[in-house]
Order: structure tokens, then sequence, then C-alpha cells
């Protein structure tokens, strides 16, 4: 065991070489400079509209934790649902090529708008790679919807011991299917909001949890993606914006992106970002999944 | 951040515990990410930054660094950018026990240096130290609070011997009322200097205020604003 040859080695001698003490600490860090060349080759998880893309520096950052907030109606799951197809783009297409996992607290995800999400995907990759499937070694037959539905692993949990217990899983599950690249939580605090009696105890559980959820992202280099619930008062041309379970939980992500009505349109907001300026973007949520604002397909519209 | 450094007294002190307390996105992080880059840059020594949010951005560093003014010894930028990037150590830290580790191996690698300046480390930075200590602080049991005690104790005390800068970040929870710095009553003694900052999201410029300091006055204010990407 290195440590404890190294520690043998720092007790049976008066100076100690500096390389071992290096060693020593450097076990398990980096330096910024290997980690810059590293963030620079990283790939993002397109969101399908290329304006909230920008805003994010490219897309969804693997290895960081993104929290999603929005009022009910706004379509995070279908942000969430679009992201679950996304990060399954072949490498040939310019993505992750990987698979995802679904957590549903509220029973959201629902398959008939994944499929519809899922060919949408597909026609837009057919129109921006028109000769490419021909020549690609995937074969055109991957590029089925129901290859896409199957590349989603999707878990459905009624109460927050099954929502921690599946956190405490995910170790397992991610060791035994490395293509993996993204994990959604739909939505992470549903169930943490009523029965929870004792606050203190709920602040402490969803820190552990959120903890796990990063050290995951960390170490098999996949997003994860917290979508929360958030109520907004638009007043003197601010923005209060209360994230469910607030301030017990909001230190817990890496990026935020807050997710509002402007009038009839959906409009983005970059909340948090250790290195993105806060911005907004206007998107639309229309049959093919989430696009650019003025996009042709047809939109949904605000039900309220 | 020149007004920072006002309101510390010249800038983060050797030898001393300095916190950052304040809400979600004020910008705790980019003045880690600050102190980090400039302390690098200055030829002090090396920085060892523990993020417990995966939110260390190499890319946000080589950007400060960008934008710092053209030191007085003629190097090649790209030259300085690989040098000063590679004295900053980054390590990703989940929990409380692996920040022990960690504490217990600096200590060791310290302790063992024949002095070789420029990389001993002279900063230590923990962002945040407070959600390291969350899931274990509060309820009955109190080893959560015994935990937070001793790592502020292992921190003054490698702070002290090794002549470090030790710089942590809080985060803030809701009070009666007013939202106030989390780990409670037990810290605030911890540390030697105490600044709490808030961003107005409106105009983005920060403001600073001490809350403790050795030295200075307290309740000082002062904005700033961080460079845009």
């Amino acid at each position: 065991d290195t440590d404890e040859e190294a520690y043998a080695a720092l007790r049976g001698r008066d100076m100690a070489p500096n390389e071992i003490a290096q060693k020593l600490l450097l076990q398990g860090a980096q330096n910024a400079w290997d980690m810059l060349s590293e963030e620079q080759s990283q790939k993002h998880i397109t969101t399908g509209s290329g304006d909230l893309n920008g805003i994010l520096g490219g897309g969804i950052h693997c290895k960081e934790v993104t929290e999603i907030g929005g009022v009910p109606g706004i379509g995070k799951t279908q942000l969430g649902i679009q992201l679950a197809i996304n990060v399954q783009i072949p490498v040939d297409y310019g993505g992750l090529g990987g698979k995802a996992i679904y957590i549903d607290t509220e029973g959201s995800f629902m398959v008939e708008r994944v499929y519809q999400i899922a060919e949408g995907c597909i026609s837009d990759i057919m129109e921006y790679f028109p000769c490419h499937h021909d020549k690609s070694s995937s074969g055109q037959e991957n590029l089925q919807p129901e290859s896409f539905l199957a590349g989603i692993y999707y878990f459905r949990i009624c109460s927050y011991t099954e929502q921690i217990a599946v956190i405490n899983y995910l170790e397992k599950f991610l060791g035994e299917h490395k293509d993996v690249r993204i994990v959604i939580i739909d939505s992470v605090t549903f169930h943490f909001r009523q029965d929870f009696d004792d606050l203190a105890l709920r602040t402490r559980v969803l820190c552990g949890l959120s903890l796990k959820l990063m050290k995951l992202s960390k170490s098999y280099n996949l997003a994860v993606v917290l979508l929360n619930q958030v109520t907004t008062k638009f007043t003197e041309g601010s923005f209060q914006l209360t994230l469910a379970l607030g301030d017990s939980w909001s230190h817990s992500c890496t990026n935020r992106l807050i997710l509002y009505w402007k009038g009839n349109e959906r409009c983005a907001y970059l909340d948090k970002s250790p290195s993105l300026p806060v911005a907004s973007t206007p998107y639309a949520v229309t049959s093919k999944g989430v696009r650019d604002a003025g996009s042709s397909s047809c939109k949904r519209v605000r039900v309220m | 951040i020149p007004s920072i450094d006002t309101l510390l007294g010249g800038g983060l002190r050797k030898g001393q515990l300095t916190e950052i307390t304040g809400q979600s996105s004020s910008g705790k992080t980019q003045v880690c990410l600050y102190s980090a880059a400039h302390v690098a840059a200055r030829h002090m020594g090396a920085v060892l930054y523990l993020d417990t949010s995966n939110s260390f951005s190499p890319s946000r560093i080589a950007h400060i660094l960008d934008e710092l003014p053209i030191s007085l010894i003629k190097e090649p930028k790209d030259m300085r950018l690989k040098r000063v990037m590679s004295s900053i150590i980054c390590e990703s830290v989940f929990d409380i026990f692996a920040l022990f580790e960690v504490l217990d191996r600096l200590e060791v690698s310290l302790n063992c240096k024949v002095t070789n300046g420029s990389n001993k480390i002279c900063l230590l930075i923990i962002d945040s130290v407070s959600s390291l200590l969350a899931p274990i602080i509060g309820g009955k049991n109190s080893q959560g609070r015994s935990m937070m005690i001793s790592v502020a104790m292992i921190l003054k005390k490698l702070a002290h011997k090794h002549n470090l800068s030790v710089l942590v970040t809080n985060h803030m929870v809701a009070g009666n009322g007013a939202p106030k710095p989390a780990l409670g009553e037990s810290w605030k003694a911890a540390p030697h200097i105490r600044l709490m900052i808030s961003r107005d999201r409106g105009s983005n410029i920060c403001t600073a205020t001490t809350l403790k300091h050795t030295l200075l006055a307290c309740g000082r204010h002062m904005k700033f604003q961080f460079l845009p990407s």
C-alpha cells in the first residue's frame, strides 16, 4: 500500500525526501494546468436549443451538478427528457453516445412524449448530417426512437426513503453501467416537502445526498441534473425566486438554471456558475422537444 | 480584488483563518478563485484548493490570470500560465472524513519539506467547509459539532505552525427573519477574520462587509465587481 510504504519511509529517516511528501500530498489531487486541458476537451450535453447551450457554455457539463428550477408547467420535465435523449446522440454526430438514468419522483415521465422527442432529435440529426449516415460505422439501424428509449434507465420512486436508497444504489449501478453520462432527478425535493417533521434532519439528509451526487458526477464523469420547484415573483423589474427548500439546499450544486415565463415566452436564467456570467435567453418547447425560441415547429403554449 | 484586500487589511493574512460567508451565488467561489490565481501568480508559493461542489474552474483561473497586469519579470504569457497553473493543486473532497485525511497528508507534507519556496503550500482554500459539515451538524448528536471544532482547531494550527493563509467559505441559512451564516455559534469564534459578501442581482455589484477582524474595525463595507468572462 503506497500510504503505508510512505509512512514507514518517513518514520525511518530524519529527512524525508521531497518526492515522497509531494507524492503523498498529490494523491488524488491534480494541478490546475492538467485540469485545464481536460476541461477544454470535455464535451457538453446539448439542450436542443442553441441559445440555451450558449448561456450554459456549450451545454450541460459533465462532472458537475446542475440544478434546474422552475414553476410547475414551465417544462422542467421536458428539458429533463430532452437531455436524456440528447446524451445518447452518437459521437459521430457530435454527441456523447452515452446512456441516461432518469429518476422520476412525481410520475411526470410520459413515454409517448419521450418517443416524440426521440423522433424529433433523429429528424434533426438527419437534417444536419444528410450524407453522413451512409458512411457512419454505427449504421442507420441505431437511429431509431426505440433505441433511444432503451438507452434510458428509468427509476420510479415514491418516497424519500426510496430516493435515498436509489441514490445510494447508484454507485453500484454506475460501476456496472459505465456508459451512463447523465443522471436526472425529477424532481429532487418533491418527497421532502411534506412528511418531514424534523427540518434539521431533512437539511442534513439533503446535504448528504447532494455531496454523494457531487462525488458520483466527478468519479464517473457524468452530468447530474436536479429538477426542482420554484416560485417566482416578478416585482419592480427584478425577480424574487424561492427555490423549494431554499437556503438549506441552494449551495449544493455547481450550476443553477432558473426557467421562468416572460409574458407567454419561456426564458432561462443562469443564476449560478463558477465560470460563466449570469445571463438569460428565451427558448421554446415544441412538438419536437426543446428548441430555440422562434422555431418553426409548433410550439407548446402556456396553459395557465 | 482590491476592495476585499482593503477590508482584510492588506490581503489574506498568513497564520490566520479567514472565512467568507454569503448566500448562494454571491461570489464566494469567485473570491477563492481570485485568491488562488493571485497568490500563485506572485510566486508566493503553491495553493491547495479543496473543492466540495465541483466548482473549481481552470478556465476561469486562466481568464483571471490573463487580466493581471504584466509582471515586472519578463516572462512569456503562456509560460507564466503554465507555471502558475501548475502550482495550484485542486482536490475534490466530499465528506468530512476525507477532509481530515487531506489535512493530515498536508501536515505530513509540510513537516518534511525542505524549504523549496515556490513549491511549498502557502495558501489553503476550502470551498466550502460548511457543505462538508452540513450533513453532520444539528440534531441531538453532538458529534457533528465536535468535528466542526476539530476542523477549526486543525486549520488554525496548520496556519500558525506553517505560516499558511487559510481561506474557507461558509453558506447562509435562514435565521429568525434575516439569513445568517451557517455553522452556528460555536463556529463564530473559530476564524480570525470573517467577511460577508452579497451580490445585487440587478447591477451585479457585490458588497463585502467585515463581520469579525482581529485588528480592524468591523462593519466596514466595500463594493466591487468581478471581471466578466
